[in-house]
Parts: structure tokens; sequence; C-alpha cells
């Protein structure tokens, strides 16, 4: 079987993968037929071979004929929408959450935290300062203690003035 | 069918909706078939096309378009078959009766499908690069070059691999009884 017309077993096996897989190997054709017709044995692997070639060309049946272009595109942009949502979402939540953060943190940030100081104690004043700024904020704040007499009104003058019930 | 050119490419990069149809229309057989040779069934073949293509444009920043799209989109289609793959067998969907599919359509050409089964088992039998490596040259009809771009491997390794894959692939192959290249 060996070294039959210049060409060994291993070689005629080499040119036969080859050929399956179509890559131009330089194999001498002469020889290789030769090669084929007297040795049973690589002409039994050359068949396996053409079999295997055969096999892995590609499936050319109506089968396998698809169409989904359509579907893919339609897909595509649904995905992208979804995306957007989720991305606008997540911005929207983020902030809120930024916002929310910022204003359980900014009376520790802001206060001038004496030694000793809890952040109980941080808080109560914080919320007291919110207190007394919403209770000025029906004088308008900076004009609650407006007087005319001030600006020289005479008392009794003034009183008529600053009288509600007028 | 048009191949793939550059101003598809470059506008598919972009996320243009028009190139992302053409781009389907292209390579959407060659993907499905990747997907059969993988799967076995035309219906995890189907979904794992649409798939690709979604992941594909998803992930398309990714891709630069000064080089072809066509390989970049099969080894989009490799990775994601290779995961897809994984999981399948971890949740061990791929038993013997994934193997006996047979659709309507195939039972017009039994010989068609048992060929198509024992092909699918004796890749699936292969080391994953092997696979892949025959995969690209024959579904996707890849040259030399063009594997060891999407593979990003030298050229003589892509020789050496596919040798070496064809041959282990016709030994599972024919020890399967897939020898049907005489009845078709």
């Amino acid at each position: 079987m060996e070294e039959t017309m210049l060409m060994n077993c291993k070689d005629v096996e080499r040119y036969l993968v080859d050929r399956a897989l179509k890559i131009p190997s330089g194999e001498n054709q002469d020889a290789l037929e030769k090669h084929l017709q007297a040795c049973p044995h690589c002409r039994a692997l050359a068949q396996e071979y053409r079999a295997v070639s055969v096999a892995l060309q590609p499936e050319t049946s109506a089968a396998t004929d698809i169409d989904m272009a359509d579907r893919v595109v339609a897909l595509a942009s649904k995905k992208k929408g979804t995306q957007d949502n989720i991305r606008r979402m997540t911005f929207s939540v983020a902030a809120v959450a930024a916002l929310f953060l910022m204003t359980i943190v900014t009376p520790f940030m802001l206060s001038n935290r004496q030694e000793g100081t809890t952040d109980a104690l941080v808080l109560d004043s914080y919320i007291e300062a919110w207190e007394a700024l919403s209770s000025q904020s029906g004088n308008a704040t900076g004009y609650s203690a407006f007087s005319y007499e001030d600006y020289g009104v005479p008392l009794a003058l003034s009183q008529y003035l600053e009288d509600e019930s007028l | 069918m048009n191949p793939i050119d550059q101003d598809i490419s470059q506008r598919f990069r972009n996320g243009d909706p028009d190139a992302l149809h053409a781009v389907v229309t292209c390579c959407q057989n060659t993907v499905f078939r990747i997907g059969l040779k993988l799967f076995a069934n035309q219906d995890d073949a189907k979904d794992f096309c649409q798939d690709v293509f979604l992941h594909a444009f998803e992930k398309r920043g990714r891709y630069d378009p000064k080089r072809p799209l066509e390989p970049w989109l099969y080894r989009v289609a490799l990775n994601f078959g290779r995961g897809r793959l994984r999981r399948k067998r971890s949740l061990s969907l791929i038993d013997a009766d994934a193997f006996q599919h047979v659709d309507d359509r195939a039972v017009r050409d039994l010989v068609e499908e048992e060929r198509r089964v024992a092909v699918q088992k004796a890749l699936m039998q292969l080391k994953s690069n092997y696979r892949e490596c025959l995969l690209l040259r024959f579904e996707c009809d890849l040259k030399l070059e063009e594997i060891a771009g999407v593979l990003e491997i030298p050229l003589s390794t892509v020789k050496t691999r596919l040798r070496r894959a064809m041959a282990a692939f016709k030994e599972r192959y024919i020890a399967d009884g897939g020898d049907y290249a005489d009845e078709l």
C-alpha cells in the first residue's frame, strides 16, 4: 500500500483533505490518480472525503430560504424605542434620587458641626430652621420688621397705615 | 443579491434601518445555515439568525466600517452561537431527541434530512475551533485569508486547523454511518 507510484498514502491523504477543503495544494494529479488506482485503501479514503465534502456543502434547498429582513428591522426599532424609554426613565429616577440625596445630605454638609454634635441634633436644628423660614414666609421675608416710623412717618399715621382692619 | 458595499456598511454602523434591512437580506441565508448546522432544527436556526442580526445591530459600534462587514458579522454569529450552545448544553436541551427532529418539509427528502442530522452530530463532536473553521469555509464560503481575519489567527494556523478539522470530521461522520454521498 505504501510508496505506490512515488506517492505514499500519507501524502495522498493530505492531498485528499486539501481537495475536500478546496485548498490548492499543487498536487501532482497524475501521480495521485495512479496511486488511487493502485491503492484500495486510498481509493476508499478518497470516496469518504468526497462524501464529507458533499455533506459539508451549504444546503440550497427551499427550506433554507428565509426572509426575515422586515421582522428584524421592526424588532430593532422596537428594541431601540424600549432602550430609549429605559434611558429616559433611568435619567429621571437618577435625578429624583440625586435631589433626595442632596436634601438629606445638605444639613450635614452645611452645618458647622461642633465636636460632640450628633446627627440627630443637626437634623433637629435643620428642621427648626425650615420651620422658622416657613413661618416668616407669610410676611414676605425681609419686610416683617418694616416700620413707617423708621421713615419719619408720625406714630398716629403709621398706626393708621398698619391697621389691617381698614 | 447585492453584496454589502462600503456605503451600506457605513450606514449600518450609523444605525440606519435601511442598511440593516440590506444586510439581513444579503446574509440571512448564510447565518441561517450556520444556525441549522449548530442547532439541527429550523426553529432554533431561525431564532438564532434573527438574534444574531439584532445582536450585531446592537453592537455595531464595535464594527470598523473600513473593513468588510460580512466577516465581522460571521464572527458575531459564531460567538453568539457558541454562547447559545453552551447555555443549551447546560440546560441539557440538546439530547438524542433533538437530532431526531424531522419537520414537514424534510419528510419529503428523508435522505437529505438524515445527512443533515449526521453532519450536525459530527460537527457537534468536534472542538469548537475546528467546527468554526469548517463553518466559515463551507457555509460562509470565506477564503482562507478571510477566515484568518475573522478568527484573528495566522493563515498557516487556519490551514492546519482546517486540515485537522476535516480529518476529525470525516472520522466522526463516517463512524456514524453518514456516508450519504452516493445516495444523493
